[in-house]
């Protein structure tokens, strides 16, 4: 008598034919892809304030000069900061020329504020008399404590009328 | 106060040509005790020293000659400010770090200042990155004939006039 082949109430698993280890590693580079994603750059900031009259040197040293104040800040620690800083001579038909370059400048931050760099004192003698409008130009690198660099610029917000004369030498 | 003495005090407002000036005066003036400094550093690799208000730790590797530095009462130091490479041979070993030394105290000055009639600012830790006895801190980075040429031009006898009138 014709005896009919039952099926079997739970199917065969079916064998899998992706090896076990090439599924793990799959998984392991798409974290490590994941992570490496989600890791942010390095944001660093420079601030460039206004060229103003230093009031320091015309009250204790009987100078008259010009000043600018420049920091750079980051959200990680950094290791130092090397700008190159210029002082430029504004025209009133807003024609800019450099009348002084500061070159390698470094500045290391404090080590307890890592992630800041403040240099407080650049001057420039004025050699010359009558006013004029000056305003601050920098860039450079700021050098991460963890490695790599990153690239910073800026520049002082409007140019400022001072009683003062560089000239450009 | 002597003018030395004041210049120990500006800190920040130590211009340009004052640490130049105060660099050939400390050069000159203090060359015998870094001399006997230079020959204690190589014995012994560390050197510790002080100016103004701030301590000095050298350290010497190999053949490279590298400074720390902190404000006299602060815990970190600044580590490696500045390295320089020295010769194999001793006497041009020796003079190299008699600059190397006037160089770092210039730098210590400038940051870490005596106090003054004057408060001074949080400023980092400012440095320019050719020391002045490197032509190229004359030429601002650029070819040493230059800087040769400048450094013949500059004129700071009357700086280093008043820094010898102690």
């Amino acid at each position: 008598m014709f005896q009919p082949n039952p099926k079997p109430l739970i199917p065969k698993l079916i064998k899998a034919r992706v090896p076990v280890w090439l599924l793990v590693g799959a998984l392991a580079v798409q974290y490590a892809v994941n992570n490496v994603a989600e890791q942010k750059d390095p944001n660093c900031r420079i601030n460039v304030q206004r060229v103003h009259q230093s009031t320091y040197s015309l009250e204790y040293q009987k100078l008259s000069e010009a000043k600018l104040k420049i920091s750079t800040m980051c959200d990680e620690p950094q290791a130092y900061t090397s700008l190159t800083v210029k002082f430029e001579e504004v025209s009133p038909n807003n024609n800019k020329t450099d009348v002084k370059v500061i070159k390698n400048i470094i500045a290391r931050p404090n080590p307890n504020e890592e992630n800041y760099v403040l240099i407080e004192n650049l001057t420039v003698p004025c050699n010359g008399k009558g006013y004029a409008e000056y305003s601050g130009v920098a860039y450079g690198k700021v050098h991460l404590k963890k490695g790599g660099t990153e690239t910073v610029s800026g520049q002082s917000d409007k140019p400022k009328l001072i009683n003062c004369r560089i000239s450009a030498k | 106060m002597s003018f030395y003495e004041e210049l120990l005090t500006l800190g920040q407002h130590l211009h340009e040509r004052e640490r130049l000036a105060l660099y050939k005066f400390l050069v000159e003036s203090k060359s015998k005790t870094y001399k006997s400094d230079a020959l204690k550093l190589i014995n012994s690799k560390e050197l510790i020293s002080a100016i103004a208000n701030g301590e000095i730790v050298y350290t010497l590797n190999g053949n490279k000659v590298s400074y720390s530095a902190r404000r006299n009462g602060t815990t970190p130091l600044q580590e490696n400010i500045r390295t320089l490479k020295l010769s194999n041979v001793r006497m041009f070993r020796i003079n190299k770090l008699i600059k190397f030394f006037a160089q770092t105290e210039v730098e210590v000055i400038w940051n870490f200042p005596l106090q003054g009639k004057n408060l001074q600012g949080e400023g980092s830790y400012c440095t320019l990155l050719y020391p002045y006895f490197d032509l190229r801190y004359f030429s601002n980075g650029k070819n040493r004939i230059f800087g040769l040429i400048n450094k013949i031009k500059t004129n700071d006898k009357e700086l280093l006039t008043k820094l010898r009138t102690l």
